[in-house]
């Protein structure tokens, strides 16, 4: 107040008497000031770093607290297993919490490509690898219950890991967006903010979906195998030994049709590349065409469950089973046919909507129809079911 | 009334007038995003004859009979249940489990 008394008094001597002169002054000052700022790339900086760090540390708050939830959801989950299964003990939270946070921080770490010769073997070998640790630790947690039921908590913890993946990175680039007062950082992560919400809200779908062992919209391709052997004759399954995986055969219309997907209904992918190498090398069947029938990621625009035929493996992950299935198919000569089942991606992850099971009888259909326009009665012919099976028998 | 007031009179009033446009045009837009997915989620009901969330159908393999109801956790698609066909007293088999919400609902 001092200092605007003063100011008043200068301003008297400089003829700047009265009232409304004066604080009209002031308040030029005040927008000169305010002016200078705006055009100040130091107050910029802050400014936009302020801006885009409020809305990404509220979503890293809720993403946060997504986890939490979704960990609590599983313990409990656990908890519930345990207690029907008729444990008297109560469960160690704590055990069992620390065992889920281990596997949330497990890492796969890629392996070297600038040598590419065998990469694909080593791929599989770590997926197989991380495949087991995750089940293995998750059945420590769970003796002397069913398969099926560990597999779907395997998948919901499976989850829970890519959530947490997810927090840690745009964490690490909000924090390094702050130290180094570099807004964009930010502005890079706060762009993709709306595409990355949609894929956790999915996630988080899933997880409860795969809890209650109920299909998901990527359950798709092996739901189309079951209704295709539930509508031909004479169906059986082989005895094999590959991993988590269904074979079985039946006849449609004079063809022998060879039906392989993920042995359900626990949720797992299964080993489809070894059942059709071992149907092919072991078995001696000679198809005249393998069909893969997958969920595949629509575009913006584009139907749910409006479906899409072309040649080739319809196979998603990191394309190890789709590259065996590929060199199988070339050594010996046989087409490649796919029919792809399109859905967003929170369809593909969350309980299975009406329109993709819908979409599934049309798919069978399709599938009757390839064979009959590409297989002569008599032959063979081998039918994929691609895709997480949880929800879904044989 | 002075040039000053005039003039910070009629600036404000067109900066209010400039807001509640702008506030207007983005409510029209959110509530018809409202009003989609409630037509959304009426339709779904409606289609599943009242049942919303997960639901499974039930069918019999003999005759073709089929039913809807809730989905029960540990059911599963192949799942020979412990209902029985009204019309031919075979055991029914889960032939369908999906859910009714749309999927924006399903995740939060």
């Amino acid at each position: 107040m001092n200092i605007l008394v003063i100011l008043q008094q200068i301003l008297l001597q400089a003829g700047l008497g009265n009232q409304s002169s004066f604080w009209s002054f002031i308040s030029t000052i005040i927008w000169l000031v305010v002016l200078i700022l705006f055009f100040t790339p130091y107050f910029q900086n802050q400014m936009t770093i302020m801006w885009y760090s409020y809305g990404i540390g509220n979503f890293l708050n809720n993403l946060g607290r997504l986890i939490t939830n979704n960990m609590n959801l599983i313990i409990n989950h656990i908890n519930q297993l345990l207690r029907s299964n008729g444990a008297t003990q109560p469960t160690d939270k704590s055990l069992v919490e620390k065992t889920i946070r281990d596997l949330m921080e497990f890492v796969v770490i890629e392996p070297v490509s600038a040598e590419p010769t065998g990469l694909m073997k080593t791929l599989k070998l770590l997926v197989t690898s991380y495949n087991e640790k995750l089940e293995d630790s998750i059945k420590s947690l769970l003796p002397n219950i069913d398969r099926p039921l560990v597999q779907n908590v395997v998948d919901a913890v499976d989850g829970l890991r890519e959530l947490n993946y997810i927090y840690k990175v745009i964490m690490h680039y909000y924090r390094l967006s702050n130290k180094y007062k570099n807004p964009y950082l930010l502005i890079q992560v706060y762009m993709l903010l709306p595409i990355i919400r949609e894929y956790v809200n999915a996630l988080n779908g899933a997880i409860t979906t795969f809890l209650k062992g109920q299909p998901v919209g990527d359950a798709a391709g092996p739901l189309t195998a079951y209704r295709f052997m539930r509508s031909c004759s004479s169906s059986a399954e082989l005895t094999h030994n590959v991993k988590d995986t269904y074979i079985g055969f039946c006849d449609f219309e004079g063809r022998r049709v060879y039906v392989v997907k993920a042995r359900g209904p626990g949720g797992t992918v299964g080993n489809l590349d070894d059942g059709i190498i071992y149907l092919i090398e072991k078995v001696g069947v000679k198809p005249r065409v393998i069909i893969t029938v997958d969920a595949a990621l629509k575009f913006e625009g584009e139907k749910t469950g409006s479906i899409a035929e072309g040649v080739g493996v319809a196979m998603g992950g990191i394309g190890v089973e789709r590259f065996n299935i590929e060199r199988v198919a070339s050594k010996y000569g046989i087409p490649l046919y796919a029919i792809l089942i399109k859905m967003s991606m929170p369809e593909a992850l969350s309980a299975m909507p009406k329109d993709v099971e819908s979409a599934v009888n049309e798919a069978v259909e399709r599938v009757k129809r390839v064979i009959r326009d590409n297989v002569r009665e008599g032959d063979d012919v081998i039918l994929v079911g691609v895709g997480n099976t949880g929800g879904v028998a044989q | 009334m002075s040039f000053e007031y005039y003039y910070i009179t009629v600036v404000s009033l067109v900066i209010f007038i400039v807001a509640l446009v702008i506030a207007i045009i983005m409510n029209s837009r959110y509530y018809k995003v409202i009003r989609e997915y409630l037509v959304q989620a009426r339709g779904a009901e409606a289609k599943g004859q009242a049942m919303s969330g997960e639901v499974e159908v039930l069918a019999c393999p003999r005759c073709g009979y089929s039913t809807t109801i809730p989905f029960r956790v540990g059911d599963y698609v192949g799942k020979v249940v412990g209902e029985t066909c009204p019309k031919d007293g075979e055991r029914l088999v889960v032939v369908a489990i999906y859910s009714l919400r749309p999927t924006e609902y399903q995740g939060s």
